[in-house]
């Protein structure tokens, strides 16, 4: 099995769950279920295939398109059900799931159902530097006064609109950002597999990038992180069972959710392997005085 | 400062507010008080948005906000504390000074940066010592809601809207659940408040607090303007001797 | 053209049903339902078992449903709902309701297989006559029961005294418990009720299409959420309606254009409502308010 943990294609795989799962923590970061991921991970894919493929563009150019139509949509569909309430975001982003598989179905260029062969391959290396930038970002974002105000209004969007929020711009903006993240995801996974079809967009998807991020821990960006890393190892090593694959996602999100909603790694675990990670620190610098808890 | 003309909410057969006119002089504390039921958290909510009025409109500072989103009252200074206001669980007393929309302060993307609007950023955390100081809050800081006592959570929140740059602020029965040197503290706060040129509008239920720091009192009952003068005037008001009959008093 | 309207009317009475489930827990508990649909499932799938599989008379499909139901109902609020409820998650019960549905499904179709499993009935083929025009006699019974079981629940909820404490932890459960409602009582009570309407409504799909399906589940959530929108959340006699309309809708459209434009007009009703009317037909803007 060690094998095939150091095979490109795993490797790749890793990268693009970690990314599945941090591009969907972001909107849930601000309280908002984001039901259409897989199509946004979809129209990137196609877009930067049919970019790079059809059209003869460069891999750099179609990366870009991707996280930028795939933003724009995922806000954008966001937008029109933000007019009323949060629950309808979350509704409209589920349509936009569906309406993205049946488009994809229909565009004869990209192959209809059948799905086509994506040219440039991705290796590791471009894929594990677009996750670290991911990372970073979204740790810079959880520190800044942004990641703060997703926090307010994630606990309270009626206080948050008293405290002079305007919270509709900015579940607009999660949405535009886990959409951007779910496009470079898209973008990678397309030159990943190769063989890009419809059926790989289905609601499935989803699922997948929220258990993710849910079984793992929302509070915290570390939580998707850790449950996409644990996840993956973990259907890898029981790959014999492969149809048992949803009975154990099922399971899992039931029993870890079901029992702990804020899932495995809280904000609490984060804030103690911090302080134990900055008393070693200090222990080893041996100078004394330096505050090192961190504070927003 | 406030001017509340002629607002009129119904939901189908329930009349909540009919017909409320009630002006609020800067720097004075207006208080809303009758009985159960009467409207006064509907009115609070028409002026914030929350609810949108069916008709009348209100002024602050003479421009009108009844087209307004709740967001944007906030921002032009009205401060609203209500009964489930709360302080972010997972902030630091500190950290929850610091969510305000009404700074020039970037609260969006651009915060991001590190070095961006350093010393708007500094200002913010001077002006929020301030009033934590203000408030006797600020060594409690570092603590997180659920290790503050009840009444020092309802102070923080009204120290939280004045941070958000309110000049006025809407109470909605900020001692509720105080015992009463709580309450003594929360009016001295208030009335420390008004010297500083703040304009209070507040509900409360507990009618010697209410009598002690007010200037004015309007009395609604069944979402109509009963009696509206000087405490002592409102105590003496038939009126609202017979629509308080059966509650008890303070 | 009446004929088929009769015919929308009918399977929009058991689409009125299916919403009615959705909206009964989210009226009162704010919660999305997600494992509805592989209740509605699991009724048919119970019905296939009794029927086709244990060969037992068709009088012991009914009682069987129901417990079916209550005990799904009851496994969804121990194992999904009762500790985000506890901790104020709206957010979380869709994820494992979810997750709840996907092991339904998988131990399902791996156990009977991913083909349609056969729902028959003696009367299976009867048809009633008006006039020059049949409809089978399965439709009609669809028809009726479910107005009975619409009629049922709207009894118990505004005349019964378990209904009002029903109705009181769904407006506030801080304070019917201190009126003494025992609230997770009630929160099962209602999870059963739902469930055990959601497994009924499967079997009368069942009966109506003469099959069940792991898979039938997932298609028919979807709409059951379209119709739960477009009736106005939070309003039980606006999902019915909803549902009603939306079976009339259905058939006219794969009758007079084609069925695979069918569901696509349910989302295409709904995308306008969510951008013209959020409230939906009977919604009230307070209880969207709650539901904030």
């Amino acid at each position: 099995m060690i094998e095939i943990l150091t095979t490109p294609l795993f490797l790749d795989l890793l990268g693009i769950n970690i990314l599945l799962g941090v591009s969907w923590y972001i909107p849930a970061s601000c309280g908002q279920f984001s039901f259409g991921h897989c199509g946004l991970i979809g129209i990137a894919a196609y877009l930067s295939g049919a970019l790079t493929t059809l059209f003869g563009l460069p891999f750099p150019i179609a990366i870009f398109v991707g996280i930028g139509v795939s933003g724009v949509t995922g806000a954008l569909f966001s937008a029109i059900g933000l007019k009323s309430k949060d629950i309808y975001a979350a509704i409209m982003t589920l349509a936009l799931a569906q309406i993205a598989v049946v488009a994809f179905k229909a565009i004869p260029a990209t192959g209809g159902i059948m799905g086509f062969l994506v040219t440039p391959k991705v290796t590791p290396s471009i894929v594990w530097t677009g996750v670290a930038l991911c990372l970073l970002f979204t740790w810079r974002l959880e520190r800044s006064r942004l990641g703060r105000t997703f926090e307010a209004i994630k606990t309270s969007n009626i206080v948050s609109s008293t405290l002079g929020l305007n919270t509709t711009y900015y579940k607009i903006l999660a949405f535009g950002i886990g959409g951007g993240m779910a496009g470079l995801a898209g973008v990678f996974y397309a030159h990943c597999i190769s063989w890009i079809e419809p059926q790989t967009f289905t609601i499935w998807l989803t699922v997948m990038s929220f258990t993710f991020a849910l079984v793992g821990g929302w509070e915290t960006m570390w939580g998707a992180v850790a449950g996409a890393m644990f996840l993956t190892l973990l259907l890898e090593a029981f790959r014999f069972a492969n149809i048992w694959r949803n009975l154990i996602y099922g399971l899992l999100i039931m029993i870890v959710l079901g029992f702990r909603p804020s899932g495995l790694i809280t904000r609490e675990n984060v804030r103690g392997a911090g302080k134990l990670f900055s008393r070693i620190m200090t222990f080893r610098r041996k100078k004394s005085g330096r505050n090192s808890i961190p504070t927003r | 400062m406030l001017r509340i003309e002629n607002i009129t909410k119904h939901f189908g057969g329930v009349k909540a507010v009919t017909d409320v006119s009630i002006t609020i002089d800067k720097g004075k504390i207006h208080g809303l008080i009758g009985p159960n039921g009467a409207g006064k958290t509907t009115l609070f909510k028409l002026i914030t948005k929350v609810l949108t009025p069916d008709s009348g409109s209100i002024q602050f500072k003479n421009t009108r906000i009844t087209h307004l989103p709740s967001y944007g009252i906030s921002r032009l200074g009205i401060g609203y504390i209500f009964q489930e206001s709360l302080l972010f669980r997972s902030m630091s007393l500190f950290e929850n000074m610091l969510v305000c929309g009404n700074t020039p302060v970037n609260s969006g993307l651009l915060s991001l940066l590190p070095f961006y609007q350093a010393e708007e950023r500094n200002r913010l955390e001077d002006k929020v010592r301030e009033v934590l100081e203000q408030f006797n809050l600020w060594t409690k800081g570092e603590l997180y809601p659920n290790q503050l006592s009840y009444g020092d959570r309802r102070r923080a929140l009204i120290a939280r809207g004045i941070i958000n740059g309110a000049s006025l602020l809407l109470l909605d029965e900020p001692s509720g659940g105080m015992n009463s040197s709580e309450r003594e503290e929360l009016s001295r706060d208030i009335i420390k408040l008004r010297q500083q040129g703040y304009t209070i509008f507040i509900i409360e239920h507990n009618l010697r607090l209410v009598m002690g720091i007010c200037d004015r009192i309007s009395v609604l009952n069944f979402g109509i303007l009963i009696s509206e003068g000087t405490p002592s005037e409102v105590a003496n008001d038939k009126a609202v001797i017979e629509a308080y009959i059966g509650t008890k008093n303070e | 053209m009446l004929i088929q309207i009769i015919n929308g009317i009918m399977l929009g009475s058991l689409y009125g049903l299916i919403a009615l489930g959705y909206s009964l827990v989210l009226g009162i508990l704010r919660i999305f339902n997600m494992v509805h649909a592989e209740v509605f499932m699991g009724g048919a799938v119970l019905g296939w078992i009794v029927m086709t599989k244990c060969q037992l008379p068709f009088v012991l499909v009914l009682p069987v449903v129901l417990v079916g139901g209550a005990i799904l109902g009851l496994m969804t609020e121990f194992f999904c709902v009762r500790r985000s409820i506890a901790v104020g998650s709206h957010f979380v019960p869709i994820a494992t309701t979810i997750g709840f549905g996907l092991v339904l499904t998988t131990i399902v179709s791996n156990w009977a297989g991913a083909h349609p499993l056969p729902i028959s009935v003696p009367f299976q083929y009867t048809q009633v006559h008006f006039g020059s025009a049949s409809i089978p006699v399965t439709n009609v019974i669809v028809f009726f029961t479910s107005f009975l079981i619409m009629g049922i629940l709207a009894y118990f909820l505004k005349r019964t005294e378990l209904g009002l404490s029903t109705r009181a932890v769904g407006e506030n459960p801080e304070v019917s418990q201190l009126l003494g409602i025992n609230t997770t009582r009630v929160i099962q009570l209602t999870f059963m009720i739902s469930s055990m309407i959601g497994t009924l409504s499967g079997i009368l799909f069942g009966l109506m299409t003469g099959a069940a399906h792991p898979y039938m589940g997932e298609h028919v959530a979807l709409k059951g959420i379209c119709l739960v929108i477009i009736g106005g959340m939070g309003s039980m006699p606006g999902a019915v309606i909803a549902g009603i309309l939306g079976g009339i809708a259905e058939v006219l459209t794969s009758v007079y254009w084609s069925v695979k434009y069918a569901d696509a007009t349910l989302w295409l009703i709904m995308f306008l409502i969510l951008l013209f009317r959020p409230l939906g037909l009977m919604g009230k803007a307070e209880e969207l308010q709650r539901l904030q």
